[in-house]
């Protein structure tokens, strides 16, 4: 095989292997994080509108 | 609704009313007009014993259960904490399937005096209308939901007691609470619903690092590429090609040719290699031409005495094979003396000498072929200091080289002049020319296209010329002509 061949399978096995550790370092450490802040918020917001916004509880 | 309430709790008029039942004061205050006026959909006024003085439901509902409901709701208001520090009690209940907002005051004087002598109950249907109202007022976007209508968030919210968060897609979230009426019972399901801003936040991030990581990639791939390409991949490449170029003589191929140490390390290995093995093989051949020489003396000697002595006897045939004994020994003579030349050491005897001389010399060695024109246009008096015998081979070979390659006629221009430390004499011929591949190959010993010979001719001359400091170049298009150039050094 070609030396250019077996560079370009090989940097694209390379590349492939990056590009999803990256993919999932993102969706397993990221987006968990900003999610989170999402679930905050709009449990803070329930709980407003529960007791102080709409006052829905007496 | 509860500043609403306390208004009319608070009021000597209610405080008359719910003493002395003077339903004048209901007409008075509670017409239609009111009840639009207010937005209210309930209004109920009990006395402090709890007995349903006044009620009145703007619903589409029969009196009966009108009557039936305004008295379950006073029943149940018994235990609404009416007593405490707060002014009014508030929350919802479910009215004929419906959620409504519920306000209940002690009924006081103008004063808020007491003691209380009834109580005072306003209600509101939350309806799709009264939710936009509210919706636009508090800005929180939600719903509120008689517990029943989720099945799907129902069975988990009761099991967790605690705030339900379901994803509703990747733009929205939902989050669900119980509620409870005034009577403590979950009896409503609050949804609230928001945008996932910080998740849009991370998907525009999650986008931008991977179209990051896919540049960064892309860019390491491409240097990877580009200098796998520029240090190994060319250089092979031109090794390859340059094999063939790589001198008999071993002699360290310069690194600017091939780039890097370990090109011209290959390139050196192979080059050494070759030249072993070339020079093994000249060992041999300078060996068995030295020995077939005196067998080949001793049939010409042979043939020479049979031609003188017999040749009367052997007839006209037999004299015409000892002919081609002749020539074919001449010939392999030939071949012999080609590869001890080329296999054995170049020795010089210089002597200073005028190259239009040595060029004329050369030329009247021949007698030019049919249709072949001559001319020469050699510099007088440009001498080299040279050995004549040996030059005068080259330029030999080279004229019969030009005169082979015109075999359907044509020019051969013959000249010399200086350039530098350098006399150049050039020999231009009109005839078939070289490949490509020939030119290549043109230098490397054993090489012919000539259906006689051994391919050590043009190597033996380039020896030659070497030997004398100069160097012979070859120019050639295919079909269109030859051109050879000598540099020999001008005499000191």
């Amino acid at each position: 095989m070609k030396l250019r061949k077996q560079a370009a399978i090989g940097l694209a096995v390379v590349s492939v292997v990056i590009f999803l550790l990256l993919h999932a370092v993102v969706v397993s450490v990221i987006m968990p994080g900003f999610k989170s802040v999402d679930n905050q918020d709009i449990t803070e917001e329930l709980g407003e509108a529960q007791y102080c916004r709409l006052c829905l509880v007496g | 609704m509860k500043r609403s309430t306390v208004d009319y709790a608070w009021w000597d008029d209610t405080y008359d009313f719910a003493q002395n039942h003077d339903f004048e004061f209901i007409e008075s205050n509670f017409r239609d007009s009111t009840f639009q006026n207010l937005d209210l959909n309930l209004v109920i006024i009990s006395d402090i014993d709890n007995n349903l003085l006044y009620c009145k439901i703007r619903d589409n509902m029969t009196a009966s259960l009108q009557a039936d409901i305004c008295g379950e709701i006073v029943s149940n208001s018994l235990n609404w904490n009416l007593t405490g520090e707060s002014p009014a009690v508030s929350g919802l209940l479910l009215v004929n399937g419906q959620p409504m907002m519920i306000a209940a005051t002690p009924i006081l004087t103008s004063e808020i005096a007491g003691p209380a002598v009834g109580r005072l109950m306003f209600g509101i249907y939350l309806d799709s209308q009264e939710v936009a109202a509210l919706k636009k007022m508090s800005n929180v976007d939600f719903s509120i939901n008689v517990l029943g209508s989720l099945q799907a968030v129902e069975p988990l919210l009761l099991n967790s007691k605690s705030p339900l968060l379901v994803e509703n897609n990747e733009f929205n979230i939902s989050a669900y609470g119980l509620l409870n009426d005034l009577n403590s019972n979950p009896a409503f399901i609050l949804q609230v619903n928001r945008p996932r801003i910080a998740y849009q936040q991370g998907a525009w991030v999650e986008t931008i690092s991977i179209a990051f990581s896919i540049v960064i990639i892309a860019i390491f791939s491409a240097s990877i590429f580009f200098v796998l390409e520029h240090k190994i991949i060319r250089p092979m490449n031109k090794l390859a090609a340059s094999v063939g170029d790589i001198p008999f003589q071993s002699k360290r191929v310069s690194k600017g040719k091939f780039e890097s140490d370990e090109i011209v390390i290959l390139s050196d290995a192979v080059s050494n290699t070759v030249n072993s093995k070339m020079d093994a093989m000249l060992d041999v051949s300078s060996m068995v031409a030295h020995d077939l020489r005196n067998p080949l003396a001793g049939i010409r000697n042979a043939n020479y005495v049979l031609k003188k002595n017999y040749s009367k006897v052997l007839g006209e045939k037999g004299n015409a094979m000892l002919s081609t004994i002749d020539d074919c020994v001449l010939y392999s003579n030939k071949i012999v003396n080609d590869l001890l030349d080329y296999s054995s050491k170049i020795k010089l005897d210089r002597v200073r000498v005028e190259v239009s001389e040595l060029v004329k010399n050369s030329l009247g060695m021949f007698v030019s072929p049919e249709g072949v024109e001559v001319s020469l246009d050699i510099l007088e008096g440009a001498s080299i200091f040279v050995d004549p015998e040996k030059v005068e081979r080259v330029f030999c070979n080279l004229i019969k080289n030009a005169f082979d390659a015109m075999p359907g006629g044509g020019r051969l221009v013959v000249s010399a002049r200086r350039a530098g430390g350098f006399v150049v004499v050039k020999f231009v011929d009109s005839g078939v020319g070289m490949s490509e591949e020939t030119l290549r190959r043109l230098w490397q010993p054993f090489f012919t296209t000539k259906a006689k010979g051994m391919g050590i001719g043009l190597p033996t001359c380039k020896r030659i010329i070497e030997a004398h400091g100069g160097r012979l170049e070859v120019k050639s298009v295919l079909n269109k002509g030859t051109v050879f150039e000598v540099y020999l050094p001008v005499a000191g």
